[in-house]
């Protein structure tokens, strides 16, 4: 994997999520309490002099890990965040596509509408899958949160575009450059605090982190910050391995996206 | 690890995703579950394998055979990174090549040396962009070489015609180099071919990694920070060149003179900003309120309402705006020559796919300079009714 300038990709994000603050209203990201929106959040803190300036949204189903819980308790009374959780409803009987469909995409929804924000910082990045590749800085979704990607605005250099479906909103992606091994390379040069999780447990650890449902482990003995840098040198597997939705179907992905999923 | 960014140029089906799948899978960047997720879909298409579905994601992409939309992979070559961006090959998709070329400083262009295929409108299209992007470094892979039976005549024609057209366009022969490959088959991307012997260059990796090794650019002499907007009490701006000091600058346009009282960069207050960086600043004066798109400079530059600059358009225009540095600004187009295709030279209107010489009126004052001198401060997207309409670089 391949390690890049941190100097230049936080500039980038720097620049990304103040244009997002100067070009909408109204501006929320999302938080999963995973190490990408989390290294993000310590990015729009160094952007806003010390504060994340938009709340902040938990997709919550009420099944993510129990360390997951207090990770989020502790840092959002540490950085001061405005924490918002939107409830989402598991249903027993789905699982994977279905069930990220369903909750996690019609929750976001619901938040999204309830407190009109017209634009949402999500911490994806290329390297993670061959359709968040395709992605744009600024990404617009329409009403129903549909990703029209066969149609995708012009965004050339820098000028990101801030033209808008007048009742969709658009997704902000700070992240986009950073490869994996970047986010930990910045994790660890910023100490940025980190879901234990991530951490080797009896021979496993998360590399990736979902719901307690539809999330395995892989087989790890990475138990701090440099041995996962260390061990993410060599990997050639990838990093969404442990998780199902990814895996279903050849287009489960791009049909998860294409109805407003992350 | 600095990453140099190659966009892939060329027609449709001329092999640009189908090298880069080609490379992934070569230089182990890639992992085996993308492979074996692209020997499936190919495998249930009915299609031989197809490297570029490592790339190509979309159902549509796949199943069409075309990329639509541009995407980046990096592989990692002796001491350097290369960001390889693919573009789509079609002219109707060519917002999304400008997407995705735009960010890049060396250029591949794929060209099919199988008869029938060779130059196209499109080939001399994206030559063209990529001159216009600024791109200096062009790199061309005359490829399907297994096809003509690795024929250097057939190389050889494509060479000079293809020489042609880059000297009119105006490309120096210093830095532009060709290469005769098999994507396919592997011939001269990594390993010399054994089936060319009669082409004794380097391989398309070698040429790639010499260009990267050329590309430093001078600073420019002024020191200019482009301002973004008010973060609080001070105002966020971007270093474009040079260093902004705690000493006074000139506010562009207006020539009001300010004094620098505090720089804050990523949290820390510092001494001084260096090209690059992204940094709120802090005047005992307070600065205008529509200060989003001005510039703070050590020297004054004259701003501009009328400018030249080269344009190349996407879509027709009607009522056009520019966008430049943050702002959206009504403008007037006037066509003064056409300069692509080459043999338009009398008429003085172009269509879409068209590039021109130009005048530019722009209702407000810009500060400008050419694209040549600061990238940053010469360029610009051109939209028409909310559309993208096409960009412009800036030339006096």
């Amino acid at each position: 994997m391949i390690k890049q300038n941190l100097g230049e990709l936080e500039e980038k994000s720097i620049y990304i999520i103040r244009e997002a603050k100067s070009h909408f209203k109204n501006v929320a990201a999302l938080w999963s309490m995973g190490k990408d929106s989390t290294a993000m959040l310590a990015i729009a803190r160094k952007a806003f002099l010390g504060k994340v300036p938009f709340p902040v949204i938990h997709i919550d189903n009420s099944i993510d890990f129990p360390e997951t819980y207090k990770f989020r308790e502790d840092i959002a009374k540490k950085w001061k965040l405005d924490l918002i959780v939107a409830e989402s409803k598991i249903n027993e009987e789905l699982s994977g596509f279905a069930c990220c469909g369903a909750n996690k995409t019609v929750a976001l929804k619901k938040v999204m509408n309830d407190y009109g924000f017209d634009a949402l910082i999500v911490s994806i990045r290329r390297d993670e899958h061959g359709i968040r590749s395709k992605e744009r800085v600024m990404s617009p979704r329409d009403e129903n949160f549909k990703w029209n990607y066969k149609n995708q605005p012009a965004e050339l250099w820098n000028d990101y575009s801030s033209k808008l479906d007048k009742k969709g909103h658009m997704r902000i992606h700070p992240l986009l450059d950073f490869n994996e091994i970047d986010i930990w390379n910045y994790i660890k040069k910023e100490h940025v605090p980190v879901n234990p999780l991530y951490f080797s447990r009896n021979g496993y650890r998360y590399r990736s982190l979902g719901c307690t449902n539809c999330t395995v482990p892989v087989k790890s003995n990475a138990k701090t910050v440099d041995e996962i840098i260390k061990e993410l040198e060599n990997t050639k597997i990838e990093e969404r391995s442990g998780r199902q939705q990814d895996k279903e179907k050849e287009r489960t992905m791009e049909r998860l996206r294409a109805f407003g999923y992350m | 690890m600095k990453i140099n960014k190659v966009t892939l140029l060329g027609h449709k089906d001329h092999g640009k995703s189908t090298l880069i799948g080609n490379l992934l899978i070569a230089t182990k960047s890639t992992s085996k579950e993308r492979i074996e997720e692209a020997e499936e879909i190919s495998r249930k298409l009915g299609k031989k394998f197809e490297p570029a579905f490592i790339l190509d994601s979309f159902y549509e992409e796949r199943k069409g055979g075309l990329t639509i939309d541009t995407t980046r992979a990096q592989i990692r070559y002796k001491d350097m990174a290369f960001e390889f961006i693919d573009v789509p090959g079609h002219s109707e998709l060519i917002q999304n090549m400008l997407s995705g070329a735009s960010y890049a400083n060396i250029a591949v262009l794929v060209i099919s040396a199988k008869i029938g295929e060779g130059i196209k409108k499109q080939t001399e299209r994206h030559l063209f962009i990529a001159r216009m992007l600024g791109i200096k470094h062009l790199i061309i892979a005359v490829n399907k070489m297994d096809i003509v039976n690795y024929k250097k005549e057939r190389f050889d024609e494509i060479k000079s015609e293809i020489s042609k057209f880059l000297s009119a366009i105006g490309y120096e022969e210093k830095n532009v180099s060709f290469v005769p490959i098999s994507a396919y088959t592997q011939e001269n991307i990594m390993k010399k071919s054994k089936k060319m012997d009669w082409y004794s260059g380097k391989t398309l990796l070698e040429h790639i990694y010499a260009a990267s090794k050329n590309g430093r650019k001078k600073d420019y002499g002024k020191s200019i920070a482009l301002m973004q907007g008010y973060l609080e009490n001070g105002v966020s701006c971007t270093v474009l060149s040079g260093k902004i000091s705690r000493n006074p600058f000139y506010l562009i346009p207006g020539y009001d003179k300010y004094g620098i009282s505090k720089i804050i960069v990523k949290g820390r207050s510092v001494k001084e900003a260096k090209t690059g960086v992204n940094a709120v600043i802090y005047s005992n004066k307070k600065f205008p309120a529509d200060i989003r798109g001005k510039i703070l400079c050590n020297e004054k530059i004259v701003p501009k309402k009328r400018f030249g600059a080269q344009v190349f358009l996407v879509n027709n225009l009607e009522n056009p705006t520019l966008r430049f540095n943050g702002n959206e600004i009504k403008c007037n187009i006037k066509i003064k020559k056409v300069i692509y295709p080459l043999r338009n030279k009398t008429i003085n209107s172009i269509k879409p796919l068209e590039a021109a010489e130009a005048e530019i009126t722009a209702d407000k004052a810009l500060v400008t300079l050419p694209f040549d001198t600061l990238k940053e401060l010469g360029r610009f997207t051109i939209y028409s009714g909310g559309k993208f309409s096409g960009f412009g670089t800036i030339k006096e």
